[in-house]
């Protein structure tokens, strides 16, 4: 597994860092997604995550999203189709992070 | 070929994956199956609810695998064309630890409720033996 998978941009004048996501998440690689998303909130008090590109994400993931949004602002940009927005309605992350769409 | 009951939409042969309960394997099921939906004429947007039904159970089986004590557990995966939909298995011959309250469990809760959203009937059996999820999928065309 490679880090192009999860890709962070710095924060740039008043927008904060972005990790953008492509692929897969899965129990096989959501340590390296955590790793990212901490990184990525080390130095900031909010965060944008991507995840428009991703192809399968679940639980897993969101257990990384929510333990990412306990101490940081978290901002997700989803797909506008696909199963993505029903697994945040049900775990509860679309009310602990603001979620916009892209299509 | 031999015709399964149930099986009579003129489907694909059913779908039949055993793999060892490791985080890797969920990768080559989400493989077969996005292989597999298609041949079952499944539309695009079934198939992905699908997938996250199926992966999320696997996913399920995978960390009941890894905290588990004994080694060598499996999990199986199946999925048939029925008359009117889908009919999906997810099986592990793990052993099962009684749901705790903690947030374990609750996000299991979570787990539960998202294959339901995802599929319309979820039956969840644990035996002493494994779990056994079985799932339905109407599909409307």
């Amino acid at each position: 597994m490679t880090n192009s998978q999860f890709r962070l941009s710095a924060a740039e004048a008043e927008q904060p860092p972005v990790v953008t996501v492509s692929g897969d998440i899965d129990l096989a690689n959501v340590n390296e997604f955590q790793e990212v998303l901490n990184g990525a909130a080390a130095n900031s008090d909010a965060i944008t995550v991507d995840l428009s590109d991703v192809s399968y994400c679940d639980s897993a993931a969101v257990r990384a999203l929510f333990s990412v949004a306990a101490t940081t602002k978290l901002a997700l940009i989803v797909p506008a189709a696909g199963p993505i927005s029903t697994l945040l309605s049900i775990s509860g992350l679309d009310r602990v992070a603001t979620v916009a769409t892209r299509d | 070929m031999t015709k399964v009951p149930g099986a009579d939409r003129g489907g694909p042969d059913p779908l039949r994956i055993r793999l060892p309960a490791i985080p890797a394997s969920l990768a080559v099921i989400r493989a077969r199956l996005r292989t597999w939906l298609p041949t079952a004429q499944v539309a695009p947007l079934a198939a992905a609810d699908v997938l996250l039904a199926v992966g999320e159970a696997a996913s399920n089986a995978v960390e009941h695998a890894v905290r588990g004590a004994a080694g060598d557990v499996e999990l199986e995966v199946t999925a048939r064309a029925t008359t009117t939909g889908l009919a999906l298995t997810v099986k592990d011959n793990g052993r099962w630890h009684a749901p705790r309250r903690s947030e374990r469990s609750a996000q299991r809760g979570h787990g539960s409720r998202l294959m339901s959203a995802l599929v319309d009937t979820v039956t969840i059996t644990p035996t002493p033996q494994g779990t056994t999820v079985e799932m339905r999928k109407e599909l409307h065309p």
